[in-house]
């Protein structure tokens, strides 16, 4: 069964999108803000995803092809496929997401759509050039080991990357209270973009934020305390090259500074901020210490 | 994947491009006292000292409770804040007239920093501050 391409299909509603809430900040009916350079940046980024993917697509699809020949059942495209493979894709997504954001060598991969200090659709395609070379596609393997087939991987993860797009946005407040209870919305994403201590490495969701409520990472937006976007460590430039390596570059400088091999393999593995003198300050540590403050002084945290 | 479908990706970028470019994007952060301390607060830092380039490009801060540095760019229509360790300077240079005091990170997100000062004594304090900060990271080293 051909299944189309659900990004190529939703590229010119991207673009279309992008100027609606251009608009809607222009003419200040919303709080929306874009600025050239961090738009360029991001733009560039989505087209350069776009080709450093081309060369792994044979390699990554002859992967799931493998492993879908080895599959432990005959899914097919029965109708409950569709349904079912939105379900499994968004849960093999959360933990793809989470442990991009929870091991460094994959935040290297992931690090460069966090780095705008900007909030808008344009920061939705401020995409990886790196992904593919981290080999973060290991997580879906359980889909076609289950059985579903190829094609309909390809197309659920195509959904799923055009389901986020229009969450990147401050243009929408809170929806009703059953959609902010399932769903994925921009109120969560944008908790999960922030920089906040509080707001620091939660809602991992893809479509669903259930899995969040689930696994216990699920934060909910609070109007007293604004989101701050960006990465803890902002980097100070719009240079593609530099927003899509420079994670690698720092992780890999680290690693070979490191005093012996299990130092050196523990900048690569742990979290983003980890030091081998237990000093680092990863996401899980500043969390802990604006806990501390807020609890000592009620108020504070705000 | 063929070259054509990038046409339109490429288009809808120049097409967005310059609608934010005929929408005022171009907008650019001009700092002084007050936003570079307001930009350090929301952050969670307590800056002491305060130094803003002539120009309004770039400013440095002593940060007291942490005892650190903290480097803060106009980028775009945003203040980016660093907050570097000792050890993440890799060196501080001072050059051309009016006066520049230039710091280079060993982090590759980080291009130099530079600072235009035309007082000298504001210059040279900076400079002494960078210095002893750098020795910090050598003396830690040595003792670990």
């Amino acid at each position: 069964m051909k299944l189309p391409d659900p990004v190529a299909l939703a590229i010119p509603a991207f673009i279309v999108l992008m100027i609606a809430e251009l608009a809607l900040g222009y003419f200040r009916l919303r709080s929306v803000r874009y600025e050239l350079k961090d738009t360029a940046a991001s733009l560039i980024m989505g087209v350069g995803n776009l080709a450093t993917g081309i060369p792994f697509v044979v390699l990554i699809y002859g992967m799931i092809r493998a492993l879908y020949e080895i599959r432990l059942f005959d899914i097919g495209f029965q109708w409950w496929a569709f349904v079912a493979i939105l379900f499994a894709q968004d849960f093999c997504y959360y933990w793809f997401h989470r442990l991009s954001h929870e091991h460094r060598f994959w935040w290297a991969a992931h690090i460069n759509h966090h780095s705008s200090q900007h909030y808008n659709l344009s920061t939705a395609l401020r995409q990886t050039w790196t992904g593919n070379i981290a080999g973060t596609f290991i997580v879906y393997a359980p889909l076609p080991l289950l059985g579903f087939p190829p094609a309909l991987i390809a197309f659920s993860m195509g959904i799923s990357l055009v389901y986020q797009f229009w969450i990147h946005t401050e243009a929408i407040g809170r929806l009703p209270a059953p959609i902010e209870w399932i769903f994925n919305t921009p109120s969560h994403h944008r908790v999960h973009h922030a920089t906040n201590p509080r707001y620091l490495d939660r809602n991992y969701a893809g479509i669903l934020i259930i899995w969040d409520r689930m696994f216990g990472t699920f934060v909910p937006e609070d109007d007293k305390e604004p989101c701050r976007y960006g990465i803890v460590r902002q980097i100070a430039t719009f240079n593609p090259i530099r927003i899509a390596f420079h994670e690698w570059v720092d992780m890999f400088r680290d690693a070979r500074a490191a005093g012996n091999w299990r130092d050196a393999l523990g900048y690569l593995w742990h979290a983003p901020g980890w030091r081998p003198d237990g000093n680092g300050r990863t996401s899980a540590v500043i969390r802990d210490e604006w806990h501390a403050m807020a609890t000592r002084t009620p108020g504070a945290g705000t | 994947m063929k070259p054509t479908d990038f046409i339109l990706p490429l288009a809808g970028i120049i097409l967005v491009v310059t609608l934010v470019w005929l929408a005022g994007g171009r907008r650019n952060i001009r700092l002084d006292r007050t936003t570079v301390d307001q930009a350090l607060r929301a952050e969670g830092y307590a800056p002491v000292t305060i130094t803003v380039a002539d120009d309004g490009r770039a400013a440095m801060a002593w940060l007291e409770d942490r005892s650190a540095l903290a480097v803060v760019r106009a980028m775009g229509d945003h203040a980016a804040i660093t907050v570097p360790g000792p050890d993440d300077i890799r060196g501080i240079a001072i050059d051309g007239d009016p006066p520049r005091l230039q710091v280079r990170f060993r982090s590759y997100g980080q291009p130099p920093f530079a600072i235009t000062l035309t007082d000298p004594e504001t210059l040279d304090r900076w400079r002494k501050v960078l210095m002893l900060y750098g020795e910090m990271a050598a003396r830690k080293e040595s003792t670990s």
